[in-house]
């Protein structure tokens, strides 16, 4: 059968499914009905057919998932995945949600489980728990699949939460080495074993956090399965109820850390083993500037509006951006060079005119133990006559004091053609890693 | 054979036949008046922490090759391997394997007896016992003859009231081992694995006992008792029965070798079995 027809077959699967439930309801008067105070604890997501009330949303390749009439790993049927090839014009992977018009109560159960194979060896993510209202008690987990059917077992982590859930199964797969391939997944439900053990909050956090606030995000947990293989899955932090042991370090709330003082603290969550660990050397962000808004131009700060940074140029250096509670900076990871590029190198847009300005702010702080022999220098790279001209305007010397410590520079530029800058650059001289936040211009 | 109904264990051996067919209709189920012969239930703590010397001695070291099964672990009689010890309210005898080098093995843990200090012939003998987890862990409560230094294993004959295989939570194992009939270095044994479809043996305690008459030994989970191995079953095998002698009771955890398989990244040491109590009762002669 062709793909198109299948899409419409799907679709006329629900249709039909909704004209039954219409018809058996006509001859009845509902008024007399009681309105239904629970929800239904259907366990099936797909046997040889879609459970009743469910619907899917196509991700990716909306051609991807059909329904398998003579490949399935018992009854009839099996859902059959077709991850497009990476070039394929109609989406360059396959994904959907298997989701229910009306919530379900599956609080009685304690995992989804689902056969599952591939035509070629590769890895799919599979869970269940998105949803379109909002609450959010998705879980994922990393499948490996093999030609061969496999059972494949998914906790739930804390069952008592999913009272009313419509997400039931979705999935995502991309191709293997830019070819598409085959999955078949069959008998997808949910199922109270009563044998999983162990439940285990793995950490994840980085090793030191900043003052302030910082996003839990996505759980990574790893329970114990009856055929003593440990399963590794990750859930959103609204299933679980954290504590913190050591409150003058820092607290918890559902979603975030705030990170009140210096020290360890460790975040347990009711019911599971394991921790998140909270180091904190004490140090928050970089100070809020005091500059009034009309003596700047701002390239990066979270106290002014921003000219647009297009790209990042580096030499062996890794950026990345952190935030605390709203406030960004960036983290430069075994800084050697890296340049703020303010220009779109293909477009040629953007350049930032800093003539009307006296200084450069910079606040910058390092995590690494230093000596006099470690330092920054700054260039401005000025746009003239064709290229890009790099000048050195300043170079920072750092003291074995400095670990830990913001340092706030305001750097003369009077005396430099600055009047369509390309780029900052930042070097380091015996630096391994570097935060920089609020860089602008001011007078 | 008049069936005699007790309505738990009946409805155990109905359990047990659906799963394995192994018990026939005709098994009697004999009553019994057990009265307490020898017992600890490891309340007491010691000077040491160790278990009451009176009742219990260790082996230790790798044996020969691995206690004759490949076992990775080094038995010691440290209170980091064993000890008494009060666990979630429970006062219990702790056997803990370690992943650790020590005196150029892998891994420690311990293997206690009361070889020389207590023995039983026929009886019921039980332990009430927390499993630990993980592949390559396994645990054992088992007797020996008493005679094995004179009648060399399998002589000696064996008895496996429980054994678990960590990669496994939800299976006991139960064993008889008992020599050839033509050649008395050659075990035969029989053995029954059994289990609950929805409950793990290491996430609590459960009761694994034996209830041993002349020719005949019940291997009980809890209420349930899932298999009679007797002298007819291993005439059958052409072994002989040499179970109606006076055994000694171990108390272990071993660590890969061959009938587990070796730990690997899915085990997280240490691990511990944890025994609440043993208690061997004898029918009470009036």
């Amino acid at each position: 059968m062709r793909k198109n027809n299948l899409k419409y077959y799907i679709y006329a699967l629900f249709a039909i499914s909704i004209f039954l439930d219409v018809v058996s309801c006509s001859d009845r008067d509902v008024s007399t009905l009681e309105k239904a105070t629970q929800y239904s604890t259907t366990a099936e997501v797909f046997i040889d057919g879609f459970s009743q009330n469910e619907d899917f949303n196509a991700w990716g390749d909306v051609y991807n998932l059909n329904i398998d009439y003579s490949t399935f790993y018992e009854g009839t049927a099996a859902i059959r995945i077709d991850v497009p090839n990476s070039t394929d014009v109609a989406g360059t992977w396959a994904g959907g949600n298997i989701y229910t018009q009306i919530p379900r109560d599956l609080s009685g159960y304690d995992c989804l489980t689902f056969y599952a194979k591939s035509s070629v060896a590769a890895t799919m993510i599979a869970g269940f728990g998105i949803n379109s209202s909002g609450s959010d008690y998705s879980v994922a987990d990393s499948v490996s699949l093999n030609t061969t059917w496999t059972k494949f077992i998914i906790p739930i982590p804390v069952a008592s939460k999913l009272t009313a859930e419509t997400g039931m199964f979705y999935y995502s797969a991309s191709p293997v080495n830019t070819l598409g391939y085959s999955i078949w997944i069959d008998d997808v439900k949910f199922e109270k074993l009563g044998t999983l053990a162990y439940p285990t909050i793995q950490n994840t956090l980085g090793s030191s956090l900043f003052l302030g606030k910082t996003a839990i995000g996505d759980i990574s947990l790893t329970v114990s399965l009856p055929t003593g293989a440990t399963q590794k899955i990750t859930a959103s932090s609204s299933y679980f109820s954290f504590t913190s042991s050591d409150t003058a370090v820092a607290t918890v709330n559902n979603d975030s850390i705030n990170v009140i003082a210096a020290g360890t603290s460790y975040i347990m969550a009711d019911g599971f083993d394991g921790n998140l660990i909270v180091n904190s050397n004490g140090i928050g962000s970089a100070p809020n500037p005091t500059a009034s808004s009309n003596d700047v131009l701002s390239v990066f700060s979270d106290s002014y509006s921003n000219a647009t940074i297009y790209d990042f140029w580096c030499g062996t250096t890794s950026i990345s951006k952190i935030y605390v509670g709203s406030n960004a900076m960036f983290y430069f990871i075994s800084l050697n060079w890296t340049c703020m590029v303010l220009f779109n190198s293909s477009t040629s847009a953007g350049y930032v005119d800093a003539s009307g300005y006296k200084y450069l702010h910079a606040d910058i702080m390092t995590p690494n133990t230093v000596t006099t022999s470690s330092a920054l220098e700054f260039d401005l790279g000025n746009y003239s006559t064709g290229s890009n001209v790099s000048t050195p305007i300043y170079t920072y010397t750092f003291s074995s004091t400095s670990k830990l410590k913001w340092i706030q520079l305001d750097i003369p530029i009077s005396s430099y053609t600055r009047s369509k800058l390309g780029y900052i650059t930042f070097v380091g001289t015996n630096l391994t890693n570097l935060y920089v936040d609020n860089v602008y211009f001011h007078n | 054979m008049r069936f005699i109904i007790n309505l738990t264990k009946y409805m155990g051996l109905l359990f047990v036949s659906f799963a394995y067919g192994s018990c026939t209709d005709t098994t009697e189920i004999k009553q019994h008046n057990w009265v307490l012969d020898w017992s600890d239930e490891f309340n007491t703590m010691t000077s040491d922490s160790l278990p009451d010397p009176a009742k219990w001695t260790y082996d230790i070291g790798n044996g020969t090759s691995g206690w004759g099964n490949s076992e990775l672990e080094y038995y010691t009689k440290r209170t980091t391997n064993v000890k008494l010890d009060s666990i979630d309210g429970v006062k219990c005898l702790k056997i803990t394997a370690r992943s650790e080098t020590y005196e150029g093995y892998s891994y420690t843990s311990a293997r206690i007896k009361t070889k020389g200090l207590f023995s039983t012939q026929y009886g019921r003998i039980e332990a009430r016992i927390k499993q630990p987890y993980g592949p390559g862990l396994w645990p054992a409560f088992w007797m020996l003859g008493s005679n094995i230094d004179t009648n060399v294993w399998p002589a000696c004959g064996e008895i496996d009231i429980m054994e678990y295989k960590g990669q496994q939570p939800t299976l006991v194992h139960g064993t008889v081992h008992c020599p050839s009939r033509s050649d008395s270095t050659i075990d035969v044994y029989i053995t029954q694995d059994f289990g609950y479809a929805n409950t793990r043996l290491d996430t609590g305690y459960h009761i694994y006992a034996v209830e041993w008459s002349a020719g005949c030994i019940d291997f009980y989970l809890d209420d349930i008792l899932y298999r009679e191995i007797t002298r007819t079953d291993m005439d059958t095998e052409k072994a002989t029965w040499v179970c109606d002698n006076p055994f000694f009771i171990i108390l272990n955890l071993a660590v890969g070798g061959g009938y587990v398989g070796d730990p690997n990244t899915n085990t997280t040491f240490p691990q511990s079995l944890l025994v609440d109590y043993v208690r061997v009762y004898k029918e009470d002669v009036q």
